[in-house]
């Protein structure tokens, strides 16, 4: 367990050294940040001098490596716009997206559980056709479009919540309820799948045929089993709910990285582009790894050698 | 008795002829309906230009904003309306579907064969190639997606070959790992060491016993990827680093209808029942498929 974790871990580094090795190059590749940045009087002078400072006037593999011999020391470079550090603007806007993502995951995970639940419980009736239909209706539902939507039916016509912005509980709903449909769609069907699997385990017979009412066979017995694969499945959708952000951000000028990573890569403002992919990679991979080990704690029959 | 080398590649067709009927297509109901609605409209993309609809891209100011099945005079020819510059919405609709559905099954076919052809490489060499894609895919899937779409569309600039490059380069992971997968469990079949020790050499063995094998997963993992990559395609052009504004499709009418949710309330939301009914279709297709090629592959 031990040296599976060091591996793990090891490799995670890995991935996230190759990732931002990745990001280096291909947003060098194409593009002169200095030349949208000069002003249009600027003179030839003007630009060079402006490579020199944004270090850009060297050949690229030597930027690589004073890009990586800083990055060690956690310096990644300032803003060509704002003018600060570009790693603590990007960390500065984690706290928005973290509670974007926690919402949406507090709003689909057990939302989705529910109907999953219910609809293995009940199969082939009713309430297992509409959770179901709704199921696949939320896996099919771009959720920019969701949010939108949203924005028209209870900010322009209802007038209830906030079409935008950050601040109190009213401003979180309905961004987190767009980014939280889909992965209650998601959970739901993956729920209703296991469920239906454990249900039919020689143990929920056993304790049926104990005379164990419906709701201790469903709870106690039933879905802590079933719970297994969906808890992966929660670990992995937190860090997709960190890519989808990007939009959901952008939607709704939620002050996050995604919506800083959009206007940065709008700006050509490389020093934040390389830190929010190195902030977000890592909280992906990092989360990768978590699910990964407490898989192992909580399943006793994953032996990792 | 029969030859188990010539009767290997039967188990797959036997399968295929169990599941794939068009009687078994009627039996399901929302797979029927599902490929209806897309001949329809793949019908309608592929016809748009000789259709007696009016261009897509014809502005005509005197009939801005014009509802849906509206009986004032200015809507006539535009059953679906038209938008802030008096552009007809059901032909833009038709015209995007153009683009989306192309760029579906554009970019799921170069996954898929790209996918496929290094995973069979990886499966049936081994050794350091195989160590060599593997690795790629880890790194691939240890990204967000969406998030390396948009660093790469972001560099190489909008437009529509990018987007079909972009989402074809970030497409072809999972057949790679689903078909080397496949490739390692079938070279430890009993027909395929016969046939191996029986002389048969790599090309023969790929194209007769390993290939028919592998088409199977391949097409149920493909026909669910169209629609996500239509979502993906959507997605970018929707945050503007798609296919650029000129060209009428899904995602670019979703974003400029945000700005008049006040006034015309279809124009963001008819392109998004586009995409949901699209993206819905090709799933219930998709999973008919799926149960019709392989009833053990999982249903998560």
């Amino acid at each position: 367990m031990l040296s599976y974790s060091a591996r793990r871990i090891a490799q995670a580094v890995l991935v996230v050294f190759a990732v931002t090795t990745f990001a280096f190059v291909i947003l060098r590749a194409v593009g002169d940040p200095a030349r949208l940045l000069v002003s249009p009087e600027g003179t030839m002078e003007d630009l060079q001098s402006l490579r020199r400072v944004l270090g850009l006037d060297v050949p690229l593999w030597q930027q690589y490596v004073r890009f990586i011999g800083h990055s060690f020391v956690g310096d990644f470079g300032s803003s060509f716009i704002h003018g600060t550090d570009a790693f603590k603007l990007v960390i500065s806007r984690l706290p928005a997206t973290l509670l974007l993502s926690g919402a949406a995951l507090l709003i689909g995970v057990p939302f989705g559980m529910l109907m999953g639940v219910v609809a293995a419980v009940n199969r082939k009736k009713a309430l297992d056709q509409i959770a179901t239909f709704l199921a696949v209706i939320g896996r099919a539902t771009p959720h920019f479009w969701l949010a939108i939507m949203l924005i028209m039916v209870f900010s322009v016509q209802l007038r209830l919540l906030p079409p935008s912005g950050y601040g109190s509980f009213a401003h979180l709903i309905m961004p987190a309820v767009s980014l939280g449909a889909g992965l209650a769609a998601t959970i739901a069907r993956l729920t209703r799948s296991c469920m239906l699997d454990v249900l039919s385990q020689d143990y929920v017979r056993t304790a049926r045929a104990k005379g164990l009412g419906q709701d201790r066979v469903v709870l106690g017995h039933a879905l802590r089993n079933a719970l297994i694969p969906v808890v992966t499945v929660v670990g992995l959708q937190l860090g997709y709910l960190l890519g989808g952000a990007i939009i959901t951000e952008t939607v709704f000028a939620w002050p996050g990285i995604g919506r800083l990573l959009i206007s940065a890569i709008n700006n050509y403002d490389y020093p934040i582009v390389q830190s929010a992919i190195i902030v977000i990679a890592s909280a992906f991979v990092l989360i990768n790894v978590a699910v990964d080990l407490v898989y192992a704690l909580i399943d006793p029959r994953v032996r990792y050698d | 008795m029969t030859d188990p080398v010539a009767s290997a590649p039967t188990a797959a067709r036997s399968s295929e002829s169990r599941g794939i009927s068009l009687r078994s297509l009627l039996r399901n109901k929302a797979a029927t309906a599902a490929l209806v609605y897309l001949l329809l409209v793949g019908l309608a993309a592929a016809l748009a230009p000789v259709l007696p609809i009016v261009s897509p891209d014809k502005q005509n100011l005197r009939a801005r904003f014009v509802a849906p099945v509206s009986q004032a005079p200015a809507a006539a020819g535009h059953p679906l309306g038209t938008d802030q510059l008096g552009r007809d919405i059901l032909s833009r609709l038709v015209n995007g579907a153009r683009v989306s559905l192309s760029v579906g099954f554009l970019v799921v076919l170069i996954a898929a064969v790209f996918g496929s052809a290094l995973g069979l490489l990886a499966g049936y060499l081994g050794g350091r190639v195989e160590t060599l894609i593997m690795r790629i895919t880890d790194v691939f899937l240890a990204f967000p997606f969406l998030l390396l779409a948009v660093v790469f569309m972001a560099t190489l600039g909008p437009s529509l070959k990018n987007v079909i490059l972009v989402l074809s380069l970030t497409g072809w992971v999972e057949y790679a790992r689903v078909v080397r997968a496949q490739v390692l469990s079938l070279r430890n079949i009993e027909y395929v060491k016969a046939a191996e020790s029986l002389g048969a050499q790599a090309p023969r063995l790929m194209a007769k016993h390993i290939l028919p094998n592998i088409v199977g997963p391949t097409i149920v993992i493909a026909s669910l990827h169209v629609g996500s990559v239509i979502i993906a395609e959507a997605s970018l052009t929707f945050l503007g680093l798609g296919v650029p504004p000129s060209v009428p499709t899904w995602g670019m009418m979703l974003a400029t209808g945000r700005d008049y949710l006040a006034v015309a309330w279809w124009l963001s939301t008819l392109p998004g029942v586009a995409i949901v009914l699209t993206v819905l279709s090709l799933n219930f297709l998709g999973d008919w498929l799926r149960d019709a090629i392989d009833p053990t592959l999982g249903r998560s």
